[in-house]
C-alpha cells in the first residue's frame, strides 16, 4: 500500500498519458466513424467503395499487429512516429473501422421510405441526412458505441508494447524496479490497483452513456408512450447490431 | 397566403409526359406513356399490382429516373441533376402508402421541417401554416404528439398536411389508404375529397372506386407498363372499352 502511495506521482503521470491517448482516440474515432459511416450510404459508388475498403482493411487486422506495424514498419517508409502517435493512429483506425460499421448498420436498419419521404418533400440529400436520417441513427447506435469506446480505452494499454509511457507501462516499471531493489515482487498490489482503475473508468463510461441514452429517449417521447418507445429503441439497436453482419450496399 | 393553391387554376398543363419509358435492367416497367394533366385536374390511376402505377408517379417527382421521354412539371422539364429535381419536388407533394412520418419529430416539427429548411419563412410563420393545415385535416390537437402516438389514419392525414405545408401545386397519392384499417379509410378519403374540391391538381393511385367516381375528371387504367384505357369516370365504370379494363373492374368491384 505504502508502495502505491509512494509511486502515485509516477502512476499519475502514466494515467495522464493514458487519458490523453484515450480521449484523443475516442474523439477522432467518433468523428471518423461518422464520416465513413455516412460515406457508406452515399449516392456515390466511389465513396461507398472507399468506405468499405477502409472498414474491411482495418477491422480485420488485430490492433496489436496494426500497432507494431505502424510503429516499426512506418519508419521504413520514412515516416517515423513516436510511440504515442503510433498508438493513436492504430487505435483510431481500428476504432473508426468498427465505428463506421456500427453507423452503417444504424442507417440500414432505418426504413428506406424515411429517406424517400424526405426527398419527396424537396429536402436535398445532405439535408435529408442531417435532419432526418442522422438523428434517427444516433440514439440506437449509442450502446454499441459505448461498447466500442470501452474496448478502445482498454486497448490503450497496448501502447505499452511500443514503449509509450502510459499507465500500464509506469505500473510495470514500478513493479520491476521494486523487485530489483527489494527482491520482493509487488506485482499483485500494483497490477491490482491498475485493474481497479481501468474498471472504474470503463464502468463509469457505461453508466454515464446509458444515463445519457435514457435522457435522449425521454426527451423525444412523452408520458404514456415512454415504454413503447424504449422497446422500439431496443429493437432498433438489435437490428443495427445484426445489420453489422450482413453486407449489402445501400439503395 | 394560405389559399394560394386556388390561384393557379388558369388553364395550362400541370404535368406533361411524352413518350416516357423506363426499364429496371432488362425489364420494361413503363412503355411509351403519354399523359397530359391540366391545372386543377384530378386523375385516378388504377390497375393490377405490378403494372407500373407507382413507378409512373414516382417518375413525376424524380424519385425514379426514366430512360426515355420527357416529363414537364409546371412547364419545367425534369432534369437529372439533384438540384433541379429538389426544386420540382418542393412544388409537388407526395403521399405514400406507408405513412412515412419522421418518428423522431413531433407532428408539428414534421410539418415545419421542410418549409423551415427550404422556404424563407420564420419559425412562427411555419408553425402557423402547419397548424392551419393540421386543422384542415382535423388533428390540430395532436400537434405536439409524436407519430407513434397516432393511429394510422391520423398519421396519414398528418402526412397529407405535411406535404401541404410546402404549398405544392400538385399532389401525388400512391395508394394512400391501402395500408389502413377499413374504419380509417374514410377519414383519409374525406381529406382528399376536400383537397380536390379546393382545386388542387391531383394524381391518385387508388382502388377506391367510390373516390374515383366522386372526384376524378379522368380515370386511367394501366396494365404491364402501358396506359390501356383513359376515360371519364362515367364511361370508365359503366362502359369500359377495353376487355382488360372490364376484367379488372369485375375483379375489384366483386368482393
Ligand atoms: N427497384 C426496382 N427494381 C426492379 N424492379 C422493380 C423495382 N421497383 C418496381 N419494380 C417492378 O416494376 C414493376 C412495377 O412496379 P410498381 O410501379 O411498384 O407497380 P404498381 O405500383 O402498379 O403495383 C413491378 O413488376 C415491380 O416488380
Ligand atoms: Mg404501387
Amino acid at each position: 500500500m505504502q508502495l502505491i502511495i509512494d509511486s502515485l506521482p509516477l502512476l499519475f503521470s502514466g494515467l495522464l498519458i493514458t487519458f490523453k491517448l484515450a480521449s484523443l482516440t475516442l474523439i477522432l474515432t467518433a468523428f471518423i466513424s461518422l464520416i465513413f459511416g455516412i460515406m457508406s450510404v452515399s449516392r456515390y459508388k466511389m465513396l461507398r467503395i472507399i468506405s468499405i475498403v477502409f472498414v474491411e482493411v482495418f477491422r480485420d487486422i488485430p490492433i496489436v499487429v496494426n500497432l507494431l506495424f505502424v510503429y516499426f514498419g512506418a519508419p521504413l517508409l520514412g515516416l517515423a512516429l513516436d510511440p504515442f502517435t503510433a498508438a493513436l493512429v492504430s487505435l483510431t483506425s481500428w476504432g473508426s473501422a468498427n465505428g463506421s460499421e456500427i453507423i452503417r448498420g444504424g442507417f440500414n436498419s432505418l426504413a428506406k421510405h424515411q429517406r424517400e419521404s424526405a426527398m419527396a418533400l424537396g429536402l436535398r440529400p445532405w439535408e435529408t441526412m442531417l435532419f432526418v436520417l442522422l438523428p434517427q441513427v444516433i440514439v440506437p447506435v449509442l450502446p454499441s458505441f459505448t461498447g466500442l469506446f470501452s474496448l478502445l480505452i482498454q486497448a490503450t494499454s497496448l501502447a505499452t508494447l511500443v514503449g509509450a509511457s502510459e499507465f500500464l507501462r509506469t505500473a510495470n516499471i514500478i513493479v520491476e524496479r521494486t523487485t530489483m531493489m527489494t527482491g520482493e515482487s509487488p506485482a499483485f498490489a500494483v497490477f491490482g490497483f491498475v485493474l481497479c482503475v481501468y474498471f472504474v473508468i470503463c464502468f463509469s463510461l457505461n453508466v454515464l452513456t446509458s444515463k445519457l441514452e435514457r435522457k435522449l429517449v425521454k426527451s423525444r417521447t412523452m408520458q404514456s408512450q415512454e415504454e413503447k418507445n424504449s422497446s422500439n429503441l431496443l429493437k432498433a439497436f438489435t437490428e443495427s447490431f445484426s445489420a453489422l453482419k450482413w453486407r449489402k450496399s445501400h439503395d | 397566403m394560405v389559399n394560394s393553391m386556388s390561384i393557379d387554376q388558369l388553364a395550362g398543363s400541370a404535368i406533361s409526359i411524352k413518350g416516357l419509358s423506363k426499364w429496371y435492367g432488362d425489364f420494361k416497367v413503363l412503355e411509351a406513356i403519354d399523359l397530359n394533366i391540366d391545372n386543377g385536374e384530378k386523375v385516378v390511376i388504377c390497375g393490377p399490382s405490378g403494372s407500373g402505377k407507382s413507378t409512373l408517379i414516382r417518375c413525376v417527382n424524380g424519385l425514379e429516373e426514366h430512360q426515355e421521354g420527357q416529363i414537364e412539371v409546371e412547364g419545367k422539364v425534369l432534369e437529372k441533376d439533384i438540384k433541379s429535381i429538389s426544386k420540382v419536388r418542393a412544388e409537388v407533394g407526395m403521399v405514400f402508402q406507408h405513412f412515412n412520418l419522421f418518428p423522431h419529430l413531433s407532428i408539428l416539427d414534421n410539418c415545419t421541417l421542410a418549409p423551415l429548411t427550404l422556404r424563407n419563412v420564420s419559425r412562427q410563420e411555419a408553425e402557423e401554416t402547419a397548424m392551419h393545415f393540421l386543422e384542415k385535416v382535423k388533428i390540430p390537437d395532436q400537434a405536439h404528439k409524436f407519430p407513434s402516438q397516432l393511429s394510422g389514419g391520423q398519421q396519414q392525414r398528418v402526412a397529407i398536411a405535411r406535404s401541404l405545408c410546402m404549398k405544392p401545386k400538385i399532389m401525388l397519392f400512391d395508394e394512400p389508404t391501402s395500408a389502413l384499417d377499413p374504419e380509417m379509410i374514410k377519414e383519409v378519403l374525406d381529406t382528399m375529397v376536400e383537397l380536390a374540391e379546393e382545386g388542387m391538381t391531383m394524381i391518385c393511385v387508388t382502388h377506391e372506386m367510390g373516390f374515383a367516381r366522386e372526384v376524378a375528371d379522368r380515370v386511367i387504367f394501366m396494365d404491364s407498363g402501358k396506359v390501356v384505357e383513359m376515360n371519364t369516370p362515367e364511361n370508365f365504370f359503366s362502359n369500359p372499352e377495353h376487355p382488360r379494363t372490364k376484367l379488372f373492374l369485375s375483379q375489384i368491384l366483386d368482393h
